[in-house]
Parts: C-alpha cells; sequence; structure tokens
C-alpha cells in the first residue's frame, strides 16, 4: 500500500477553502491521481489524527494552451489532477502547519 | 528595557532581558497589518489573506524583525553600562513573546577570568634530571653495529640465524599446487622463537626443495579456527648477517672519527645533549602541571570548547583515520582544560608580575643573535622584517622571563633518572 505521503500531494488552502474548514469542517487536498476515497480517508486519519466522515473527489480536467510559435500553432495539454475535499468529524480539525506528524 | 545578570560558575554570565509588551505589541501589530496588505498569496486575492495565516506563514521573519532591534539595542546597553570582558559572542537564548510579560530573552556568554595568581611561592616541583650512563653509550653502539651488519651468502647447510631464500609455492594434502598461492624470492630468517618452522628448514642446502607444513594459530576473537598449510620450498639462497667488528675501522666507516673511543665520546656527547633536551621539556611541562594544580581557577566553557575544537580540526587535517568525533574531544578535553588555564595564568602573571618584554628586548635579543654568524644575522633580519615572527619570538622570551619567574620562587626537588628506563637504547 501506499504511505499517506504519496496519496496526500498538498493541501489545497484558497480563500474558498479556508472558509469551509470553519464552517463546515471541509479540508482539501491535491491528491495522487490514482487513490481511491478509501485510501484517502485513511492517508488523512493516518497523519492528522483525526476522523474523516466523507470524502469527495473530482478529476479537475487539465487545460488546453495554445501556443504561437515560430513553427506554427501549438498544442498542449495540463495534466488532469485530483482534488479530494474530506470532511471531518465536527470538533476535528487539521493545523497543516504544526499538525502533521512528519514520516 | 530591564535587565538582570545572573552570576554563573565558570565565568559564565546569563543575563536576563524583558521589554513590556507595551513597547512591543503595537510594533508587531503594525508589521502584521503592513504585511497583511501587501503579501502575495497563491489562492488569495491581496489583502484577504487571513492573520493567522500569515502569523504561521511569516510570524518568525516578521518577529525577528521587530526583535532583533531589541536584542541589538540589549548588546550595546549591556556593554556600555557594565565592564564585561567578555571571551566569545553572547548567545541569545529563550527569546519569546507573551502578550502579557512581554518580550523576554537571555543573553549568554563567559568572561575573561578575573583572579591573582598566588601559591607559586615555595611551590614544590620535581625536576627529573635524566643522566646518561655508559651502559647507554653501549646500546647505542650495539644498535649502530646491527644497523651496519653486512649479508653474506652462505655456503653449505643453513642453521639457526640464518636467512633462507627461497620459491614457495602452496600446495593442498595431495600435493597439487594452489592456484594464485606462488611467491617468489621469500625470505625466512630461521629464529629460534619460531621452532616449528625454523627446525624444518635447518639443514637445507641451495637447490633443495621440500614440504614445508606449517599450522596457522586459531583465533577465537575473531572465530577463525587453525588451519593446516603446506607448501613447497625450493631453496635459492641462503644467507648469513655479519656484524662488523666494533673497532677503530668500524669508527672510521661510520664518521668522522679516528679511534673508536672518539665515537664513544661523540655517542655520549649526543645522548647528553638529548637528556639535557629532554629534562628541559619535562622539568617545563611538570612546572607548569603543579602551576595549574597550585592556581585555583576554573577555565570558561567557551575557551575549553574552542580549544578542543582547534584540536579536532587540526587532527581530522593530519590524518585519515576515521576516528569518532565524541571520543576525539572527551580525550583531548583534559589537556584542553590545562592548556586553557595556563593560558590565562600565564597572561595573568605577564601582567601581575610585570613580565612583558618591550620592543628594545626583542631588538637585543635580535642583534644577539645576528652577531653569531652569517647565517644567523640573515635569519635575524627575516624575524625583524616578520610582524608574525617577532610577535612569535616576543612570546618565546616571554615564555623564558615566566618560566624563570616561577623557578626563581619555587623549591626544586631534583630526581635523578636514566635517560633509557628500560633496554630500548636507541642511537
Amino acid at each position: 500500500m501506499k504511505s499517506e505521503r504519496q496519496i496526500l500531494v498538498k493541501p489545497i488552502l484558497t480563500e474558498k477553502m479556508l472558509k469551509q474548514q470553519e464552517t463546515a469542517g471541509k479540508y482539501a487536498f491535491v491528491v495522487a491521481a490514482e487513490a481511491n476515497k478509501i485510501e484517502i480517508k485513511k492517508a488523512v486519519e493516518k497523519k492528522f489524527e483525526v476522523t474523516v466522515e466523507n470524502v469527495a473527489t473530482v478529476v479537475v480536467k487539465g487545460k488546453t494552451k495554445r501556443m504561437n510559435t515560430r513553427r506554427g500553432l501549438t498544442h498542449g495539454k495540463q495534466s488532469d489532477w485530483k482534488k479530494a475535499i474530506v470532511t471531518l468529524r465536527s470538533g476535528d480539525k487539521i493545523d497543516f502547519f504544526e499538525g502533521t506528524k512528519s514520516k | 528595557m530591564e535587565y538582570q545578570i545572573n552570576v554563573q560558575p565558570n565565568w559564565h554570565r546569563a543575563v536576563d532581558f524583558s521589554v513590556p509588551a507595551e513597547e512591543v505589541k503595537p510594533q508587531l501589530d503594525e508589521k502584521y497589518a503592513l504585511y497583511t496588505k501587501s503579501v502575495k498569496l497563491e489562492g488569495f486575492r491581496k489583502g484577504r489573506v487571513p492573520a493567522h495565516l500569515i502569523k504561521k506563514m511569516f510570524g518568525k521573519s516578521i518577529e525577528s524583525d521587530v526583535f532583533n532591534p531589541y536584542i541589538r539595542e540589549a548588546y550595546d546597553r549591556l556593554f556600555k553600562e557594565n565592564e564585561f570582558d567578555f571571551i566569545n559572542t553572547p548567545e541569545v537564548h529563550n527569546l519569546q513573546f507573551d502578550a502579557e510579560k512581554g518580550l523576554t530573552f537571555t543573553l549568554h556568554f563567559d568572561i575573561r577570568p578575573v583572579f591573582e595568581v598566588s601559591g607559586y611561592k615555595g611551590m614544590e616541583v620535581e625536576k627529573e634530571v635524566l643522566t646518561v650512563s655508559e651502559a647507554d653509550v653501549e646500546k647505542t653502539l650495539k644498535s649502530l653495529q646491527s644497523r651496519h651488519a653486512m649479508v653474506f651468502n652462505v655456503e653449505g647447510e643453513a642453521q639457526v640465524g640464518h636467512y633462507v631464500v627461497a620459491d614457495m609455492q602452496e600446495v593442498d594434502h595431495n600435493g597439487i599446487a594452489v592456484v594464485g598461492k606462488h611467491y617468489e624470492n621469500e625470505v625466512v630468517w630461521l629464529q629460534e622463537e619460531r621452532p616449528e618452522i625454523t627446525s624444518q628448514l635447518v639443514g637445507v642446502t641451495t637447490g633443495d626443495e621440500r614440504r614445508l607444513q606449517w599450522t596457522t594459530p586459531a583465533d577465537a576473537e575473531k572465530g577463525i579456527a587453525s588451519e593446516e598449510h603446506f607448501f613447497q620450498v625450493k631453496v635459492k639462497e641462503i644467507k648469513e648477517r655479519r656484524l662488523p667488528e666494533l673497532d677503530d675501522e668500524f669508527a672510521k666507516d661510520i664518521g668522522p672519527f679516528t679511534t673508536l673511543e672518539e665515537l664513544r665520546q661523540d655517542i655520549m656527547k649526543r645522548l647528553e645533549a638529548q637528556a639535557e633536551m629532554e629534562t628541559r621539556s619535562r622539568f617545563e611541562h611538570a612546572l607548569i602541571d603543579e602551576l595549574v594544580k597550585t592556581v585555583d581557577i576554573e577555565a570558561p566553557t567557551s575557551m575549553v570548547e574552542n580549544y578542543i575544537e582547534l584540536l579536532v580540526s587540526d587532527f581530522k587535517k593530519k590524518s585519515k583515520e576515521s576516528v569518532k568525533e565524541d571520543e576525539l574531544r572527551s580525550y583531548y578535553r583534559a589537556s584542553a582544560v590545562r592548556n586553557v588555564k595556563w593560558y590565562l595564568i600565564r597572561e595573568q602573571m605577564v601582567k601581575q608580575f610585570e613580565l612583558s618584554v618591550s620592543d628594545e628586548e626583542v631588538e637585543e635579543r635580535l642583534k644577539s643573535v645576528a652577531a653569531q654568524g652569517e647565517e644567523a644575522a640573515k635569519r635575524a633580519e627575516e624575524i625583524r622584517n616578520s610582524k608574525e615572527q617577532k610577535e612569535r619570538l616576543r612570546d618565546e622570551m616571554e615564555d623564558e622571563k615566566v618560566q624563570a619567574f616561577l623557578i626563581s620562587q619555587a623549591r626544586i626537588k631534583e630526581v635523578k633518572k636514566p635517560l633509557y628506563p628500560e633496554q630500548e637504547a636507541q642511537a
């Protein structure tokens, strides 16, 4: 099985997610594309010592990019990535700056 | 800003500083507000990053921006208002900010020990006077003789004490050669101390072939069992070392001597010079050891640590061996403490008894050196022109003065000892 470090790539810290953290106890992560909800739940519970009630995932499609170069128009695509929004049991909290168990 | 000086043992000082919260808090808040307005962070619009996030992400650097001027002020005030002769850079410990207690931190540093050198009067020091005996001369002569031994080929059978030069091939139990175990021109000394080999080779003549059996000893520590080895030995040469006669001829071969008696006298002279040098250095050492024991001071930790650091890095540079650094440190500690103490005592003695060496004295010494000859004059000129070398000379002269002073005050007990206490005479 993958370690939590391989599953949880990084937390998503935005104005929107901060609000969600405070009001609904929801935390978002960039996760490995191949990770499933069960793995994500276990990883978050182990790493931050909290109880996860729900995991919602979404594959964010990468943007297609077009660029004019000397050789003409080239096409590219940014990678897709998976976002997981984790709902914690009410009262549980994650502190991204301190509360991690370093492995 | 208030502070309190805590005197700690080993010339250590810890100074607690405190700045009231009312003074620091507004500055801190202002700085945070400024940061909140200007900081750009991915995922947030400008100015919309929450304060707690700013504190977590940039708190350390914002705080140090605010606190550092206070630390600088602390340094300034501490050394303006007190006469500290500090020997290491003060270190900041326990830097904390509390909304109630305000800003608190502690500066740690060592100061130069202040003490008087006493107890040197009538200090008892044992002086080991090393003596050279006729026996030492004989021993040196013997080792010279053995070093000038000549090697001759021997016709006939090998005896105990001879050297057998042979090609050796290791073979197994059935007498079949082991590949890669062929040794050419091996020299075997037929020693009485190794009878198991000697007995097998005594009586061989050049051209002989023999099967040699040899059991390697078991080593219980390394878990190696004893093992039998067989060698097919083909004798190529038998040699013998002959010692030269100890006579006038021998003396002439060794050097510019005409008789053996002259050589003996020369050896005596050299040994005596060596004994004198050794006597002096041992006495210096004993004198310092005794003084360090007598004068009751503690060596400041920072000085000792610095000294050990120096020794360790020096050792690392010189030696390629990998030694555990902790072991090295504890090994050097005792001598580092002694040397630091001696350094401090010496410095204090120079001050206390006015033993410093003036420029005129250095110049005088240089003149007297220059008077010894052309070579010495050149050397003196070199020292005169180099600041570093001049300082070193001044140091040496100061050492001499300090020592002369100590010797004049101490009670010296002379003990005669042979130069070479055991039978290990060397030329």
